[in-house]
């Protein structure tokens, strides 16, 4: 409050939201997986060409016992006439595709928290961008002088491959990564911009995957041997672009980009071999907006894909090779993936349904948050839903599945 | 002499509905010429104000919107660029609109929203749904073409105390009937200042479930604006008033105002 009162005091633009959110197993409602209060504060001010932005996260969760501030965003922003600066922590977001966005590398994503709109799991990264901009195109310049992974729920384990003669051990608290030094620096190029009715964008990264791949080491006493694996974060390359157009009242879009590895031949098992993925879909709305419509279909292509009986005759890499998949979900030469959006609004925007489901094809996986929303008042939210992943194969839905469950919400958020 | 008679009725005839042709014909040029004046006001080269859109149930509750709005009018081509910038309520605060009004093709439009950080191309097709989740459309908004419509002049009556042509507008084909959700509009339009002060909107299927009042206009720069109007629908009373106020004129907007960059 009394950051609050300080904002008010130097007439500084602020505002944010104060959230309850509780999140519970479906199969034993006893159980919570979050009971969480927050706060948001926001601030913005703008003196001449300058503007500045600032948002932060109070954040008490009871499950686990913890309270942490999580600052959010925090830049500030420099025009004069065709150039711009960028300076500070920002989520970056391209691409033009709903919920899988192949080119939407930038900024780190969060799943060990829950949250009921997918965006949430992005979080903001150190960076400074010089913009150049002319007529209907511009280009931009990153920089990122920091990494920060992606990050998941990943606990050790050790375990026993042939009884007293091979074992694995995973120590996800060693993982190798980039220090913060000039030389890893990481950038990226973009340029985009609109003819007619189409937008379209080309974007170059020079980053560190955000995704771990493995180091491996093999520890021998006289008589067995352990496998150590340990994440490593490697330098990656891609090469994307995205386009969005209108005809006749729909929306279409596509997205695609090729990953180029460090594992250019694929025949490292513990590092991803170069992928391509790519998606298209479109949008529409009937009833005057009241339905909305959504459909993409997308595939993921493993250059070099090697099946599981290429590593054997080493025995060590054919269980590195094992683990890497399983981690890095490279299991499939090619997984398609289909998403289907619908919605509805009544006709006084008081309440509405939406949901999005994510298949994956290859797997038989999937994810889904269908939620109802209602706004007794203005800015007054009050959201109910069902957190839903899972499947049979192996992808981030069934592991998310498996360590979160199928899951309801309950959400009620007044912004001011 | 019956043949006279006869020959006479049908000349007689004839020439009524001849004269009554003409009639219609001038009506229809009248009609025709007094809604080109309409459509083709002078325009500001750009302006910038504060809009507030209140949306009134029929029970009485009240939300209500506020934006910041830029406009521009490129004078050769006589399109209209737009960028809203929404301040209340909270929850949607930051949200940004911008629209490129093309004569030739569908508009192009991309709405930015804080929580996504990106800009998203939205399809045309919704210029027949709600502006704002309000009860004015987004035709009703961007005012529609004038080529679109078949015009006559129904009468000449007095609109609140101020002399006012009445001009029914037909839709030339059922692409103007989808595109802006009427099938007919009958307009009210002040013969002083060819200012619309009443328009009643009628449906797809010709029944009347709209009307839009003009309850305020004010003459800035020499150029008549309505600076609030109500839309009430019919059939439940539900209403919406839109406001413009600290409106400026001629201010010399860049380009780049509206540019993709300035959404994100």
């Amino acid at each position: 409050m009394n950051l609050m009162l300080l904002l008010l005091a130097f007439n500084i633009p602020f505002g944010g939201y104060l959230r309850f959110e509780s999140y519970a197993r479906i199969d034993s409602l006893k159980q919570y997986k979050k009971l969480a209060s927050s706060i948001q504060i926001k601030i913005s001010f703008e003196r001449g060409d300058v503007e500045g932005y600032g948002a932060f996260n109070f954040v008490y969760d009871r499950i686990p016992d913890s309270a942490y501030i999580e600052p959010v965003e925090a830049y500030f922003s420099y025009e004069r006439g065709f150039l711009g600066l960028t300076a500070g922590k920002r989520i970056i977001r391209i691409g033009t595709a709903d919920w899988l966005n192949p080119t939407d590398v930038i900024s780190p994503k969060d799943y060990t928290t829950l949250h009921s709109d997918i965006e949430e799991f992005t979080k903001g990264i150190e960076e400074m961008n010089f913009d150049l901009s002319f007529s209907n195109f511009y280009a931009s310049l990153y920089i990122f002088p920091a990494f920060t992974p992606n990050k998941y729920p990943m606990v050790p384990f050790s375990v026993g491959i042939i009884p007293n003669v091979l074992s694995v051990s995973f120590f996800p608290d060693s993982a190798i990564k980039p220090s913060y030094e000039v030389k890893y620096t990481q950038y990226g190029l973009r340029f985009q911009g609109y003819l007619s009715n189409i937008d379209f964008s080309l974007t170059y990264l020079s980053i560190y995957d955000r995704d771990f791949d493995l180091d491996y080491r093999v520890c021998r006493t006289a008589n067995s041997s352990t496998i150590v694996l340990i994440p490593h974060y490697n330098p990656v390359k891609m090469f994307g672009a995205d386009f969005s157009m209108t005809i006749s009242g729909w929306e279409f879009h596509g997205e695609g980009a090729y990953f180029k590895t460090i594992d250019e031949d694929g025949t490292d098992p513990a590092v991803k071999n170069p992928y391509i993925y790519a998606i298209l879909g479109g949008n529409k709305t009937f009833l005057d907006e009241k339905v909305k419509f959504g459909s993409q279909v997308g595939v993921k292509h493993i250059f070099d894909f090697k099946d599981s009986t290429y590593y054997e005759p080493s025995l060590i890499k054919s269980v590195v090779y094992g683990f890497a998949q399983k981690f890095n979900y490279q299991n499939h030469e090619n997984t398609y993936y289909g998403t289907l959006t619908l919605g509805y609004n009544s006709p006084d925007g008081s309440w509405s349904i939406d949901g999005t489901l994510v298949y994956d094809f290859t797997n038989n996986d999937y994810f889904t948050i269908p939620k109802l929303m209602y706004s007794p008042a203005d800015a007054v939210n009050i959201i109910a839903g069902l957190f839903l992943s899972g499947g049979k194969g192996s992808s981030p839905f069934s592991e998310m599945g498996k360590h979160v469950g199928k899951l309801a919400f309950f959400e009620i958020k007044f912004n001011f | 002499m019956i043949k006279k008679i006869f020959w006479g009725k049908v000349f007689g005839v004839g020439a009524l509905v001849g004269v009554l042709c003409i009639v219609q014909l001038l009506d229809a040029q009248d009609a025709s010429k007094i809604m080109w004046r309409v459509h083709h006001r002078p325009k500001w080269r750009d302006m910038h104000a504060f809009m507030t859109l209140e949306i009134i149930s029929p029970n009485g509750n009240k939300r209500i919107r506020k934006m910041e709005s830029w406009s521009k009018t490129d004078p050769k081509t006589d399109e209209t660029k737009m960028l809203i910038l929404f301040l209340e309520p909270a929850d949607i605060k930051g949200t940004k609109f911008l629209l490129h009004e093309h004569k030739n093709r569908d508009d192009d439009m991309w709405i930015y929203i804080p929580a996504i950080r990106k800009a998203k191309r939205i399809a045309a097709s919704g210029k027949a749904g709600p502006f704002m989740g309000s009860d004015f459309s987004n035709y009703d908004i961007g005012g529609g073409e004038y080529e679109d419509w078949s015009y006559k002049l129904l009468k000449e009556e007095n609109y609140d105390g101020a002399p006012c042509w009445v001009i029914e507008a037909i839709a030339k084909n059922k692409k103007v009937v989808k595109k802006s959700g009427y099938s007919k509009m009958i307009k009210w339009v002040r013969k002083d200042n060819y200012m619309v002060v009443r328009t009643d909107c009628y449906d797809r299927s010709g029944e009347l479930f709209k009307r839009i009042l003009t309850n305020k206009m004010e003459q800035i720069a020499g150029i008549w604006f309505e600076t609030e109007m109500t839309a009430v629908k019919l059939e439940n009373n539900r209403k919406s008033i839109m406001k413009f106020e600290k409106i400026q004129v001629n201010i010399g907007l860049p380009d780049r105002m509206f540019s993709l960059r300035a959404l994100e």
